[in-house]
């Protein structure tokens, strides 16, 4: 099987390539025939590429040594969906999957619009394809997984123990598919461009895909934390060692682009900024893989190439249509919706950059054996490790600073009227939320809370998050007074006099609604994420029978009483499990345990939290060390073990916040319709007042 | 055998890519079903940006005064379209 896969990969290039001239070609000459093959080649690599994918596959699963990549990054002791998650443990299977999600997605949106959208869509798929062409030259130049040894050794290296987790193919698979969603938005913002056709018609086209994106893009970030925070030597840096500027930047580029193409009647300077933003779809998407892979070969500098290549080209268009798209600007002032907005997505393009700038600094030191770029760490810190590119603790500031004004002006942006606000009006909207805000904060100040950092993050978050509540609120009320105000007949409806209109097409609300709830899930996660600076931390050695006493910043007072430890054998590892029970007053001792696996594939010990959550925070317990530590086959011991508990605020919060995010883009995604036809728009009523 | 199945493979997709072209089986080209003309796209648009103006009044964010001056017509009242409404005025003309 890898043999055919390896075939499939080959076969896929030519395809790739036939593919790509022929959609520019079919669209540049109009002929209907070439493009036809054009998709049709989107659909066979795609086909291609799933082959090729198996056949990995089913080396690593059938621990074919004689391929380097499966010796580099599997071995025999592998459970096997570890085995599988090798897929993305190096370049090559990384950029495999990436490749094959891109031309799933490809494959959708090229059937989905095959009746749709034809003008845009022959340019579109030849984008498509060109990316696609580009990572098979890499796939099969510089990083092919089918690469064979000299001899079959026995076994391989195994599994970098970071990567052995659960939470890994989940992580991956949203991952890349957000990354290949994400061009979508690239692709048809391209076409626009290149025919000239740069009005709203395209956004309207990318707009699901781009939501889309978001939810797989969001959903990979919650589940990186996630990933970051169950691992006791990662918990307290998040952000500061990103493996995710990888995932990071992506988010950033969706979210900015779907603040633009959110916005209504403002096609000149939304439209320019939508555009922007689009075009940083693929560069985002060829980072992220850069910074999501080893430092092991030439496929990082080619990805990197990818990234600037993708994004010169695009500037080159954007700058011979800047005319045309700024002539539809205007209308709008900047204190409006529209101005918060584009206030929000500047500061989130400062944000990128600092995501990107310590990530991509280590990398290029790494590549280039120097001290990388101002700001940024050197190689030693970059080392040859696929998970943790580190980030300068300045970009980190200023990260941290963008995002959380970003988050502010998205929290005012609401409140603020279309076009034009009044400042009267908009100040009582924005009272309440503050002064809830200054009360929250300066009620932590009283109780001894200093770090500054961490104020403001909860200063800003509950603004967000009460604002979104209201917003909600306010949405409620104004859709009940707008049917009341024509009759409680929607127009269109049964008896009603006035024709269908576009206003009222189903899922207006569901997007509104849907929009508050990212908001409020976005401020909750904030909240979380600020709130975990004020954990508390206790470090002791107990025996069995004894007993450690945590102290929360809250106030609650959590016991936990050494039980023991057991011994498990598994597949690749021995492992020490600590069992402790929590107990609290007036309520039943829970079991908590934290555990050590001591890897055979590759060697190396991984401990794993035990974490329990309650509705303010963590306890947050891992074992440090046993003394005389059980081997396999070895009765427990009694001797002590060391254990350190934190007590970590709001934390939970941060996955509760990720998932009404998630839920509220899924609701907008639904509501608005997965790029369904327009609603039909009668001569009335249109073409007037608020958008020239 | 895996010679062989990579040869199909191979010559399978490059029949499935080819059919059009060998047989001239067209792709739609130009506006396709449901696609919008600038026009219509133009007034869709002009209409979702008058609905966020009629939500913005409804939900106390914009004056009666300020809705008739952008809109043209008084809240609630669908149309016919009476004259194109003032556009807002720039932040320099406010101050």
């Amino acid at each position: 099987m890898p043999e055919v896969g390896e075939l499939a990969l080959w076969t896929a290039l030519p395809i790739s390539i036939w593919g790509t001239v022929l959609a520019f070609a079919g669209a540049a000459w109009g002929r209907g025939e070439l493009v036809l093959s054009a998709e049709r080649s989107v659909q066979a690599v795609f086909g291609l590429l799933l082959v090729a994918c198996v056949g990995l596959g089913a080396a690593l699963l059938g621990d074919r040594f004689e391929f380097a990549y499966v010796h580099l990054h599997s071995g025999r002791p592998l459970e096997p969906v570890l085995k599988l998650t090798a897929l993305r443990a190096g370049a090559p299977g990384f950029l495999l999957l990436w490749t094959t999600f891109l031309g799933a997605v490809s494959t959708v949106v090229v059937w989905r619009n095959r009746k749709r959208h034809r003008t845009l869509m022959p340019w579109a798929t030849g984008t498509l394809l060109a990316v696609s062409t580009f990572l098979l030259v890499v796939l099969l130049f510089a990083a092919l997984p089918f690469e064979r040894l000299a001899f079959a050794p026995a076994d391989g290296h195994g599994l970098h123990p970071d990567l052995q987790s659960l939470w890994m193919p989940g992580l991956t698979g949203a991952l890349l598919l957000g990354l290949a969603l994400l061009a979508v938005p690239f692709a048809l913002a391209t076409a626009a461009l290149l025919t000239g056709r740069v009005d709203g018609r395209w956004v309207d086209a990318a707009r699901p895909w781009g939501r889309a994106a978001w939810i797989f893009l969001t959903a990979a970030l919650v589940m990186t934390l996630r990933w970051a925070y169950e691992d006791p030597g990662r918990s307290a840096g998040w952000f500061r060692e990103p493996v995710d500027g990888g995932v990071l930047l992506p988010w950033i580029v969706a979210t900015a682009w779907l603040h633009c193409a959110g916005i209504r009647g403002d096609e000149g300077r939304a439209g320019l900024w939508t555009t922007g933003f689009a075009g940083l779809g693929v560069p985002a998407a060829a980072l992220a893989a850069a910074l999501a892979v080893p430092i092991d070969g030439v496929a990082v500098p080619l990805l990197l190439a990818l990234a600037g290549a993708s994004a010169g080209v695009f500037l080159v268009l954007l700058v011979m249509r800047l005319p045309v798209l700024r002539a539809g600007g205007g209308g709008a002032s900047w204190r409006s919706r529209e101005g918060a907005l584009l206030a929000a997505n500047a500061l989130l393009l400062v944000a990128f950059v600092a995501a990107a700038w310590g990530p991509l600094g280590a990398v290029i030191a790494a590549l280039t054996g120097g001290a990388g770029i101002p700001g940024a760490v050197g190689a030693e810190a970059a080392a040859l490790d696929p998970v943790r590119p580190v980030t300068a603790p300045v970009a980190t500031g200023i990260l941290l600073a963008a995002g959380l004004l970003s988050l502010l002006l998205m929290a005012v942006g609401p409140a603020l009227a279309h076009r034009r606000a009044n400042l009267r009006r908009t100040g009582a909207f924005l009272l309440p939320p503050a002064v809830v805000a200054v009360a929250v904060v300066g009620t932590l100040a009283l109780f001894a809370v200093s770090q500054a950092a961490v104020l403001f993050g909860v200063g800003v978050g509950v603004f967000a998050a009460v604002s979104s509540v209201l917003e909600l609120g306010r949405a409620v009320v104004a859709r009940r007074r707008i049917r009341s105000a024509r009759g409680g007949v929607r127009p269109g409806g049964a008896g009603a006099q006035e024709p269908p209109r576009a206003e009222d097409a189903p899922g207006d609300d569901g997007v509104r609604w849907g929009f508050a709830v990212v908001h409020l899930g976005t401020a909750v996660a904030v909240l979380g994420l600020a709130g975990a600076g004020l954990g508390t931390e206790t470090r002791e050695s107990v025996r069995p029978g004894g007993s450690i006493t945590a102290t929360s910043p809250l106030g609650n007072v959590y016991t936990l009483r050494y039980q023991g430890l057991s011994t498990h054998q598994a597949r690749n590892a021995w492992e020490i499990i600590a069992l402790l029970t929590l107990e609290r007053p007036g309520r039943p001792a829970v079991p908590v345990t934290s555990s050590t696996r001591f890897l055979l594939s590759p060697p190396g010990t991984v401990t794993t939290a035990g974490i329990r959550s309650f509705l303010l925070e963590d306890l947050y317990l891992s074992l440090e060390a046993v003394e005389g530590a059980p081997g396999p086959g070895d009765q427990p011991t009694d001797e002590p073990a060391t254990f350190r508990v934190r007590m970590n605020s709001f934390v939970p919060w941060i996955w509760v916040g990720g998932g009404l995010a998630v839920t509220g883009m899924v609701f907008v995604l639904l509501g608005a319709g997965m790029g369904a036809p327009p609603a039909p728009v009668s001569n009335e009523g249109s073409g007037q007042g608020a958008s020239p | 055998m895996t010679l062989a199945v990579g040869l199909v493979l191979a010559i399978a997709a490059a029949a499935w890519v080819l059919h059009p072209v060998v047989a001239g089986i067209q792709a739609p080209m130009g506006p396709g079903e449901g696609d919008e003309t600038a026009e219509d796209h133009r007034r869709r648009e002009a209409l979702a940006a008058r609905l966020e103006l009629e939500y913005d009044l409804h939900s106390g964010k914009l004056d009666e005064s300020d809705f008739r001056r952008w809109t043209g017509r008084p809240a609630g009242e669908p149309g016919p379209d009476g004259p194109a409404g003032d556009p807002p005025p720039s932040d320099e003309e406010e101050r």
